[in-house]
């Protein structure tokens, strides 16, 4: 009797071992003993269905994971405090100049216009944002009062002298503490610049920046601070003999400002805030009930803030915001000016677009390109004598009636392609170098 | 786990010892869970071949396979890489896997539950795991015809005639490829064990 070959003994012993799995081993000769261990093991080969559509079940749970924990949002944009102060002033390509040179500000962003003046900006002293734009016709000049904590208010000041400010007064040790001096830019804008001398910070160093207000009855504008952005007072308050409020600082949020009742040459200077806020609606609606006016309702920013303003009884501006996405600096699209698709004759395309179809010319230069408006799309007709309709365009244009539209191309002498797909029926259209027009009227 | 996903880090420019390179990998997954399908992909067979011998059957092995995966991925952000293998951690969630279908089982048969619900210890026990990953993988490296009579024969465990009509071959051509593919998957194994 032949000896069987190896191949059917291997067989056979891989039948004994599918047919009853619990069993041992089935003998085999030595040969071929490895492999069928190897049968034994090859029992628990998953399936291949198995590992994709687990693999395809994790990829759903693990987009759903990205999706349902987006890193949370601080509803404060990076680098900013809750009140920021808002300078509109004229030149204010020289006033971030200036911020340079007299206090070692850095600028952070710098939005210009074709004009070259700034539609915002913004600058980090000492870890504080100060924003600032040019003024227009909108946006009048609104200087600020601020007060600069440095950490030497003598060099500081000469630098602020020597980057073109005024002195108001020189360096004085002050009785409250600090040794203070007090200056003006040629932008309108005051700076109080102090270094503590006699009292000891809180850890982290005082505020390098805070605005100051000298309103007139600033009881009444703390009062209006509590009530509207939930402002607390820090410490005591002194006053004058006559009742007045000399100096109080309050905190909003994270960060403080200063006031003063209006007297002498400290007189209220309108300035423009920039409050981040927890929730915009809010704190608008509650700015409303304790007096202010609306001077813009909250509405989404294309740079991700929700925002509002609203002008106080006192003249202070002040723009709400609450950050809901972390996005960078926009794009400043104003339209989409053209597109272009390829032509190796420009002649019998334009014939085509113009004559035929008659789509309105927008501009053209001879030879080159001609600009034609599709339902108000600019498409750019560009002259390409290497193109041999490779990869043509597919333009398609929703149509209210497609029985006229096959009236309309039949009248030019224009021939189409029919067809329907789910929702739309289409008739098609190619042009001299390929690319197709699609007329589509939805069902 | 889309494609195209940078989910390495920086390019390598010089091969990383394994270790470094699954600790990028794991980081990556953590900061990103669409990056856990390298992981995945690294250890399916491992975790397959670690549940399938302490189940009754395939179904069940799916089940805790698939149970042990998404417990990873949802619990991946508390991995700490502490310099131990990324398959030992899955080894453990599966060995709990495992245990809790037992107790699951014992709770609706009313009998109590075995008491090996513990990771397995055993070295070679753990070896043999090994060993029958690798074995795995290496027959997606097989020639496709091999694969499909490998896959027709052990996985769906066809007879030699039926997958002799399915292939258009003769059941003595199936035969051979048969154990040409186990031979193959034989100098596989010893070259790997080398």
């Amino acid at each position: 009797m032949p000896k069987r070959s190896l191949s059917d003994q291997l067989d056979q012993a891989v039948q004994l071992l599918l047919s009853r799995p619990d069993s041992l081993l089935p003998s085999a000769e030595a040969e071929l003993a490895p492999l069928v261990s190897l049968a034994a093991s090859l029992r628990d080969l998953p399936r291949e269905e198995f590992k994709l559509r687990l693999k395809s079940d994790l990829q759903r749970s693990s987009s759903m994971a990205t999706q349902a924990r987006p890193e949370p949002v601080s509803y404060i944009r990076e680098g900013f405090h809750t009140i920021t102060p808002y300078l509109i002033v004229q030149g204010a390509a020289e006033f971030s100049d200036f911020l340079k040179a007299a206090f070692g500000a850095k600028e952070r962003l710098r939005v210009p216009l074709p004009d070259g003046s700034l539609m915002h900006a913004e600058a980090d002293i000492g870890g504080y944002v100060i924003e600032f734009a040019d003024s227009n016709e909108q946006f009048p000049p609104r200087p600020c009062e601020l007060h600069l904590y440095v950490s030497d208010a003598d060099a500081t000041y000469a630098r602020a002298l020597a980057a073109g400010a005024t002195s108001v007064f020189a360096p004085v040790d002050q009785d409250y503490g600090d040794r203070e001096a007090y200056v003006r830019d040629k932008f309108g804008n005051q700076w109080y610049i102090a270094t503590p001398i006699s009292w000891t910070p809180p850890a982290g160093g005082p505020p390098a920046v805070q605005p100051v207000f000298h309103p007139r009855n600033a009881d009444q504008f703390m009062q209006f601070l509590k009530d509207a952005f939930d402002a607390e007072i820090l410490g005591d308050v002194p006053r004058s003999p006559e009742g007045a409020v000399l100096h109080v600082t309050m905190r909003i949020g994270d960060n403080t400002l200063e006031i003063g009742e209006a007297h002498g040459q400290f007189q209220p200077v309108p300035c423009a805030l920039h409050l981040y806020v927890p929730d915009t609606d809010a704190l608008y609606q509650r700015a409303l009930r304790a007096g202010a006016t609306s001077t813009e309702a909250p509405n989404d920013k294309p740079y991700g803030d929700r925002s509002a303003g609203v002008k106080d009884a006192f003249g202070f501006q002040w723009f709400l915001a609450t950050q809901l996405r972390d996005i960078a600096l926009p794009l400043p699209i104003r339209r989409l000016d053209f597109f272009t698709i390829r032509t190796a004759n420009l002649e019998r395309a334009r014939r085509f677009y113009v004559d035929g179809l008659q789509f309105p010319v927008l501009d053209e230069k001879k030879g080159e390109y001609f600009r034609i408006a599709i339902a108000g799309v600019p498409v750019c007709v560009d002259f390409d004598a290497g193109f041999g309709g490779q990869q043509p365009n597919q333009i398609g244009i929703a149509v209210s009636h497609l029985g006229v539209t096959r009236e309309a191309l039949r009248v030019r002498g224009i021939k189409f392609a029919e067809g329907r797909r789910e929702n739309e029926t289409w008739l098609a259209v190619k042009d001299p170098d390929g690319h197709e027009i699609l007329f589509l009227e939805e069902k | 786990m889309g494609q195209g996903t940078p989910c390495r880090g920086e390019p390598l420019k010089a091969p990383k010892p394994e270790a470094e390179d699954e600790r990028q990998l794991i980081a990556a997954a953590q900061r990103d869970p669409s990056c856990f399908a390298e992981l995945y992909e690294r250890n399916f067979e491992r975790v397959y071949a670690f549940v399938v011998r302490r189940v009754r059957n395939r179904a069940e092995a799916e089940d805790v396979t698939s149970e042990v995966f998404h417990r990873a991925l949802a619990n991946l952000r508390r991995f700490e890489w502490r310099g131990v293998p990324f398959a030992a951690w899955l080894y453990r969630l599966a060995a709990h896997a495992v245990a809790d279908r037992r107790q699951q089982a014992g709770r609706e048969t009313g009998l109590p539950a075995p008491a090996d619900d513990i990771p397995d210890p055993d070295p070679v026990a753990m070896r043999q795991v090994e060993e029958r990953a690798t074995l795995f993988r290496f027959v997606n490296e097989l020639p496709p015809d091999q694969q499909r009579v490998v896959v027709m024969r052990f996985v769906e465990q066809k007879s030699i005639r039926e997958i002799a009509q399915h292939l258009r071959r003769s059941e003595g051509a199936v035969k051979q490829l048969q154990f040409r593919a186990l031979q193959s998957l034989r100098a596989r194994m010893r070259r790997a064990h080398a």
